[in-house]
This record gives structure tokens, sequence and C-alpha cells, in this order.
């Protein structure tokens, strides 16, 4: 049996199949989205609540399954039938405008957190040479990532012109993506660190990065990203991850430090 | 061609929208949203609610509609909007600029058929 939650449409309660509930929150959430900028929007939003109370109402059987929320959504009209009509574009145009002067991060073309694409948004530049300035701060000063970290956990996330369900697809791709990066970064600033270390190169460690990273850890390295890849495909992407991986960046940082420590103690 | 045809047309009636809705009140005396939709689609307007809603709260921001709720017998009670003094006074000047701007393109029309 499919699970079901009871949850309230404009005062009425209701009971859902979980991902018929799942679909109506997305929808709404975009709407949200859709009308800001537009002084009425929380006349609309109740409106359309209600429409969609009254549609869902309907309704003879036990839960509320996808097709009828999907019935009732196509009443409303899509966001992209939304969008194409006359009169949102005004408002579209005008939130637009106020995007661009914002700081925010920007999910839409995000790899790890949609730091670099929010500051690419912002300066109007192109996010590869973002995301190129921040690698290259990684790989020579490794705790430059716990400010990408903040910066992460303090920019407010900010969607542009997609709605949510494209930016959750660009999401789930990229996100990996990115992650797999970091982790190489980080256990390879790691590993040559330490090998270079124990060679006793102590000032320049860094030409021993990429060897050691492939002769002697690149087993380790892989098994990392698949553990990450497991990790945030169990948990989608949220301020949760965010937190995991200040986590790990710090204890990254930590382990090198003591590393570090011991090494010196060593010679 | 074709598609540029229905492009245009489908332009005429978005212009026309909101002079469309504020007439079929005026002749109804009151609708609520799926009322308005239903008369719309009468007159070849497709429109779904989303746009609707923004553009009823729009035109009551304006001056022209009211609301009142009336209970729906099921589900949560419904908003039915009607064209107020004010609303009445500024439709019948719109009436007229249509019929002055009605009788320009028919004119025109007439001219070139007149000649071809």
């Amino acid at each position: 049996m499919k699970k079901t939650t009871d949850a309230r449409v404009s005062k009425t309660l209701f009971t859902f199949d979980q991902d018929a509930l799942e679909h109506l929150e997305g929808y709404l959430n975009s709407l949200e989205e859709h009308f800001k900028g537009n002084e009425d929007a929380p006349e609309i939003l109740e409106d359309i609540e209600a429409s969609l109370a009254e549609k869902l109402g309907k309704s003879k059987s036990e839960s509320i399954d996808l097709k009828i929320v999907t019935e009732a959504i196509k009443k409303i009209g899509t966001l992209d039938e939304l969008a194409s009509s006359l009169d949102s574009s005004q408002t579209a145009k005008e939130s637009k405008d106020s995007e661009k002067i914002k700081l925010a991060r920007d999910p839409a073309t995000q790899w790890i957190g949609g730091v670099a694409s929010g500051f690419a948004r912002y300066f109007d530049i192109e996010v590869m040479w973002v995301r190129i300035l921040f690698a290259l701060l990684l790989f020579f000063i490794p705790t430059s990532s716990v400010v990408y970290a903040l910066l992460w956990i303090f920019m407010s996330e900010e969607a542009s012109h997609l709605n949510r369900k494209e930016i959750d697809s660009l999401k789930n791709q990229r996100w990996y993506l990115g992650l797999g990066i970091l982790i190489v970064l980080a256990t390879s600033t790691i590993t040559g660190l330490i090998f270079a270390l124990a060679f006793g190169n102590m000032m320049s460690s860094f030409g021993a990065i990429i060897p050691t990273m492939f002769v002697t850890r690149l087993p380790e390295t892989l098994f990392l990203i698949y553990l990450a890849i497991k990790l945030f495909r169990d948990h989608q992407p949220s301020k949760f991850s965010a937190v995991a991986y200040v986590v790990f960046m710090l204890l990254t940082n930590l382990l090198l430090a003591i590393s570090l420590a011991s090494m010196s103690m060593h010679f | 061609m074709n598609f540029n045809i229905e492009n245009k047309a489908s332009q005429m009636r978005k212009g026309t929208l909101e002079f469309c809705i504020l007439l079929s009140l005026l002749e109804k005396g009151q609708m609520y949203a799926a009322d308005i939709i239903a008369q719309l689609q009468t007159m070849n307007i497709e429109i779904v609610e989303g746009t609707l809603y923004p553009l009823l709260s729009r035109l009551k921001k304006e001056g022209l509609l009211d609301y009142t709720w009336e209970e729906s017998g099921q589900g949560p009670p419904r908003k039915y909007y009607h064209v107020n003094p004010e609303g009445e006074g500024f439709i019948k000047q719109l009436i007229k600029q249509w019929k002055d701007l009605n009788q320009s393109i028919q004119s025109l029309i007439s001219n070139y058929e007149k000649n071809h």
C-alpha cells in the first residue's frame, strides 16, 4: 500500500499519496517563486490554493493520487503556461532586473553549492573563470575551502529563470561532479603534502601532489568518491550537505594538521 | 505560415482579454473564476486560472471590480466577482473606444476588398 499523508490545502484537510503531495508542494513553491515581485502575490496564491482545494475535493477516491493533482494543476496552468502569458511577462521582467544586483547562490548552473554560479551571475562573467579561481585557491590554500563553505551557508539561494523541477534535475546531475572534484582535490592535497613531508621536502611540497595521488592514493580516492556519491544520493542535496561538507573539510584539515605535527616530530 | 497567423491571432485575443472579462462580467452580473474561463472559452480565448487570478486581483485593485464570498456547497467558498459602478463607467468608455477602432479597421478592410 502506498504511503499517505494528511495535509491542508486552503483550510481543507486531504489525504495525499506521498508522491502526489510532493508534486503539489513543488508546484506551489514554484508558483510562489513565479509571483515574487507581484504585490498581490499573497492573494493570488490564496485564490489558487482555494481553487485547487475545490478541484481536489471533487475526487471520490480515498486518497489524492498523482493523477488527480496533475489534472488540477493543468487547470491552473503549468509554470511554462504562466510564464508565456501576457500578464506575467511584466512581473517576470521586473524580478529578473532585481536578481541582477543580488548576490545569491544560483542553483540553475551550480556544481557544488552554487556559490561560483552566484558570483558569476553577480559580476556577469563566465562561471568557468570563477570555478578556476576557486579551484586554484583550494589547490594552493586548502583552508580556503572553509571560506567557500561559509559562503555556501550564508548566501541565500535564488533560482534564476528555471522552475523548481528543472533546477532539481540540474542539481542532481552536477552535484556529484562537483563533489568528486572536491574530494580529489582534498585528498590529493593532503596525501601530496604528507608524502612531500615524508621525503623531507617541506617547502616545495606541491610538486609532489599529482604523482603521489595517482600512484599511491588513487584507489583510496576512488573509494571516497564512491562513498560520497552514495551518501548524497541517499540524502537530497540540501543544507545538510553543506554542513556535511564543512565537517568533511574541517576533518581533513585537522588530519592534515595532525600529520604535519607528527611528521615534524618524527624528523 | 500557419503558425504565424495563429500567433498573431492569439496576440489579438490576449490584447482584448481584459476587455472581454469585464464585458462578460457586466453581462452576467457576477461570476467566479471557473465561470469566467468557461465564458472565455466560448469566445475561443484559452486562459488558465493561474493567469486569470493575477488579472482579477489587478482589476480589483484598479477599482473596477469587487467580489463577494459565496458558499459553494462543496469545497471552500468562492469569490464571485462583479463590476462596480466605477468599473461600469470605465467599460462604457472602453466600449466607445472599441467601436471607433472597429469602425476604422472595418473601413480599412472594406477599402481593400473593394479594390481587389
